[in-house]
């Protein structure tokens, strides 16, 4: 009797998570990068449209293609790099091409009031420092890559973190003295400062209709109107 | 004495093999994702000896730490009243409910270098935790501790007391008597905590990203390298889970064929 009333609980539970996403919502897989800037994105954009609804799908580029890639079911993709994009689009059809709809630039993201004193990218090369960036296959470490080799350092890293937010976690401890960061994750609220990396390596941000439902393509073109483009300023992020 | 053999409720035996099978197909699903034809080169390469050492080593040492402490804590809550008990319980079990990641946050604004702990200690003595096989070891022992404690005090709970009384009596003082009375006694429960807590060190991700960082032969652990090899490369990821769960199951069923049986 107990038991059965257990299962049978269980079951409805089971049952009713399976049944609470509304089908009529439209699904936006964002970066992890461009969360806080899509959440406002999306806030303006149901405004606008009383009778849509954006759900967000929030994880790594990587992640996010892997997802696509699955048969999850997207009908707009937004990520932090064009390679991951690329392999979304290499087994997916969509409607439309890839658009780059925001830039961001790489920093030397360093504990406020930069403690260890670190002006360039050479200080990289100064093993008495705890020194960080993302792991290589993840995109804010690919473009940290890219601005070691275009500064000619061979950087002596303590870690190679699996996104970048831990990596701002550790900046903002002091236990890090500087790391390669993005523009964005720069201001009072992660409280780390930034300095200039001296190379020009530019982020962009690649967003595709998957499905081209006339939500997802209404919501496409929020995301590069005027308004829209203001929000993700807001956020530190550049024009495309 | 001739044991009677029992027939087990249906139930149970339904609901135990749709148990197993919950376990069993995806450690199947693993089987089938792994490029064997790679198998060799991915196991020789640098990352899985550098991984798998780091694993093996902060996982024993958090499991010798683990005894050391977890055994005393336990006795402690077992056998001790004081005010605040039930306090202190629930602050020994808390890496069981909290997020591993916000263990190592935690950790790390008080143990590293500018923490509360952590800062004093680097002022003093140079030493940083992050970084470092230690902070790896750190984060994986906090994580796995109580399982420990878990095991040693529910042991101690059931036990029938008169063997320690008996010894007492006989003069052994009451570090003596445990030794040698009641560690004996409660063996079994005592292979099971170190089966679990290694097992939970061993596996440990969130708290060990979170405070010592990922840097491939000084912090990266086996779960951390499965964790990037999935960003880059599908088939070493899969064949270093493997690894792990060939050497779990290693550990766990020599374990018991070892002591449990014979306890």
């Amino acid at each position: 009797m107990g038991i059965r009333a257990i299962v049978v609980g269980v079951v409805l539970a089971v049952a009713g998570v399976g049944c609470s996403a509304p089908d009529d919502a439209t699904v936006v897989s964002v970066a992890a990068s461009l969360g806080p800037a899509f959440e406002e994105l999306q806030k303006a954009y149901e405004r606008a449209n009383p009778e849509s609804t954006i759900e967000l799908n929030i994880a790594g580029s990587v992640t996010l293609a892997e997802q696509i890639i699955a048969g999850a079911p997207v009908d707009v993709l937004a990520l932090a790099d064009m390679a991951s994009m690329d392999r979304a689009l290499g087994s997916v059809d969509t409607t439309g091409p890839a658009i780059t709809f925001a830039s961001n630039s790489m920093v030397i993201g360093v504990p406020r009031g930069n403690p260890a004193a670190v002006t360039s990218l050479s200080d990289f090369a100064r093993s008495e420092l705890f020194l960080g960036a993302c792991a290589i296959p993840v995109p804010c470490g690919v473009y940290a890559r890219q601005v070691f080799d275009a500064a000619g350092v061979v950087p002596d890293l303590d870690t190679q973190e699996a996104d970048v937010r831990a990596l701002v976690v550790k900046l903002d401890s002091g236990d890090l003295d500087a790391a390669i960061v993005y523009a964005t994750d720069v201001s009072a609220l992660s409280g780390i400062d930034g300095v200039a990396t001296g190379v020009d390596v530019i982020a962009e941000y690649p967003i595709v209709d998957v499905t081209g439902t006339p939500d997802s393509v209404r919501f496409v073109e929020f995301v590069l109107s005027a308004e829209g483009q203001s929000i993700l300023g807001d956020f530190g992020f550049g024009a495309p | 004495m001739r044991r009677v053999r029992q027939r087990p409720p249906m139930l149970f035996v339904v609901l135990a093999i749709l148990g197993v099978a919950f376990v069993a197909v995806p450690v199947v699903g693993l089987l089938f994702e792994v490029p064997w034809g790679d198998l060799g080169s991915i196991l020789t390469s640098e990352i899985v000896g550098d991984a798998l050492r780091i694993s093996l080593v902060a996982s024993l040492l958090a499991t010798a730490i683990a005894t050391l402490v977890g055994v005393p804590i336990a006795y402690v809550l077992a056998r001790v009243e004081f005010r605040g008990k039930a306090l202190v319980r629930a602050l020994v079990l808390l890496p069981l409910v909290l997020p591993p990641v916000v263990g190592g946050a935690a950790l790390l604004f008080s143990l590293g270098r500018r923490g509360l702990v952590g800062g004093p200690l680097y002022d003093a003595t140079g030493l940083v935790l992050p970084f470092s096989i230690w902070g790896v070891v750190v984060a994986v022992t906090f994580v796995s501790l109580p399982f420990m404690v878990l095991s040693i005090e529910g042991a101690l709970h059931g036990l029938d007391r008169r063997f320690e009384s008996a010894a007492a009596s006989l003069g052994a003082t009451q570090l003596r008597t445990f030794m040698r009375v009641t560690m004996p006694m409660i063996m079994p429960a005592f292979i099971s905590g170190l089966a679990l807590t290694w097992a939970r060190a061993f596996g440990e991700f969130g708290a060990t990203v979170a405070f010592a960082g990922n840097l491939q032969g000084r912090t990266q652990t086996m779960p951390l390298a499965v964790f990037v090899a999935l960003e880059s490369d599908r088939g070493a990821a899969v064949v270093m889970s493997l690894v792990m769960v060939v050497v779990a199951v290693i550990v766990l069923v020599a374990l018991r064929d070892r002591w449990w049986v014979r306890a």
